[in-house]
């Protein structure tokens, strides 16, 4: 009891005589966390907040999973506009329940051979990287850009999403060091997959160090955001690195498990996460995602698209609106 | 232009690791049960014991939450097992890779390994 103490005064009056060096700023010190702020309208029981959060952690499962997305991006809109709980808890809640929901589906993608292991793990290098250092940005920005940037990042989905794959340009090497370097037979990232109709169909993959800067930005997107990052990983792999749609969405599946745990590790630890909505939402999710990945396989690829920038588009709208403060 | 692999014949197919396709759905799922089941136990749990005031139980604070018998501590638990799960899935195809003798990908798992361990030290930092 008698053991706290606040701060020491701060005397950071440089001694008379010492010489001036210059350095520069230091780094902005994240807020701590306050899962109840006060701000806009009364708290709502913490009872009914867990049991709205189940039956919408339900469809974010549903939906996420059928659009090889981890879920996140319905449940923070969910959280934060719905039930009033702060962005950050929102963010560090939504992307333990993404870890859940890819885990589910990621099983599921891997037993139908729609993943690609080893471009999952090469991509992973810097999911998991990106998504440390969103995380750390989410937990220093002002909650206002955090949700303002949340609809940003959904609305420039849209076009990725409604573009069909062009294959790369021919004589297009200059500008590509990187890809040339990291040369797809060398990371020996072909596969092949059973398509709808069970034919086997290899596939080649295009422009890998492209691929993993985009995954890399994913990440950071995942860690700050709370969402699997499927929404610049799917469009990187089947736009841009040339991966069949089922390969992308499948593989997607399977890493944002990964990529989610490294954000889901930085909130843990550092005392994010609110335990009980953590655990409403991972049993909704899984409850959704065991019925979205079984309707996903018959779920025809242009359709999954047009679905994905429909929905984006909505949450994105609601999102402005929460950040211009139209919604409390 | 040479970055670009024929678009005609078909890759080899040996190139898959089947023995992983195999492990890890079963492990995927065998973690997420287990976790599921930690989480309902421990909102039961916490609901059960009527309202509870406290900062969220963090990685550090688990083992102590866990003794005192805490309802954070059983759901926390459940968040712990469900984060292990997808990394005890890189450590399997770590396993893989080194059996096959993969060095690139045994060095891009590590890699993947480490920075899951810097999450959680920063996190805690």
């Amino acid at each position: 009891m008698t053991g706290t103490c606040g701060p020491p005064a701060v005397s950071s009056a440089p001694a008379k005589g010492a010489k001036r060096v210059l350095r520069p700023a230091p780094p902005n010190r994240y807020v701590p966390l306050r899962p109840s702020r006060g701000r806009g309208r009364p708290p709502i029981d913490p009872t009914l907040v867990a049991l709205a959060l189940l039956t919408g952690s339900v469809a974010a499962g549903y939906i996420g999973s059928l659009l090889g997305l981890g879920g996140g991006f319905l449940l923070v809109p969910l959280m934060t506009v719905a039930l009033g709980v702060d962005i950050r808890v929102a963010v560090a809640v939504s992307i333990v329940a993404v870890v859940a929901t890819s885990t589910g589906s990621g099983a599921a993608s891997v037993r139908r051979g729609v993943t690609n292991t080893r471009l999952a793990m090469f991509l992973e290098v810097g999911t998991t990287l990106g998504a440390i250092a969103g995380a750390f940005v989410a937990l220093s920005i002002e909650r206002g850009v955090l949700v303002a940037f949340f609809g940003v990042a959904l609305l420039s989905a849209v076009p990725f999403m409604l573009r069909p794959f062009r294959p790369p340009a021919e004589g297009n090497g200059e500008g590509q060091t990187l890809d040339r370097v990291l040369a797809p037979s060398r990371l020996r990232l072909a596969g092949h997959f059973e398509d709808a109709t069970g034919a086997m169909r290899a596939y080649g993959l295009h422009r890998p160090a492209s691929g993993f800067s985009l995954s890399a930005f994913a990440g950071v997107l995942s860690g700050m955001l709370g969402i699997g990052g499927g929404i610049v990983k799917v469009p990187a792999m089947r736009a841009v690195m040339g991966a069949p749609i089922q390969v992308a969405i499948g593989t997607s599946n399977f890493m944002i498990g990964v990529t989610a745990a490294a954000g889901a590790l930085v909130y843990f630890s550092e005392g994010s996460v609110d335990l009980v909505l953590a655990s409403t939402a991972v049993v909704g999710v899984f409850v959704g995602t065991r019925y979205g990945t079984r309707r996903a396989e018959s779920a025809r690829a242009d359709v999954l698209g047009k679905a994905f920038a429909a929905v984006l588009v909505a949450m994105a709208a609601t999102m402005f609106l929460k950040a211009a403060g139209a919604i409390a | 232009m040479t970055d670009q692999e024929p678009a005609g014949p078909a890759p080899p197919l040996d190139d898959r690791p089947t023995e992983l396709e195999v492990l890890i759905p079963k492990m995927l799922r065998a973690g997420l049960h287990l976790s599921l089941v930690l989480l309902v136990l421990g909102v039961a749990v916490r609901f059960a014991a009527g309202p509870h005031a406290g900062p969220p139980v963090t990685l550090l604070a688990l083992p102590q939450a866990l003794l005192a018998l805490d309802p954070q501590g059983l759901m926390g638990l459940g968040v712990l097992v469900l984060l292990l799960t997808p990394i005890a899935r890189v450590v399997a195809s770590l396993g893989y890779f080194v059996k096959a003798g993969d060095r690139p990908y045994v060095a891009l798992t590590l890699i993947v390994l480490f920075n899951l361990g810097l999450a959680a030290a920063l996190g805690a930092a």
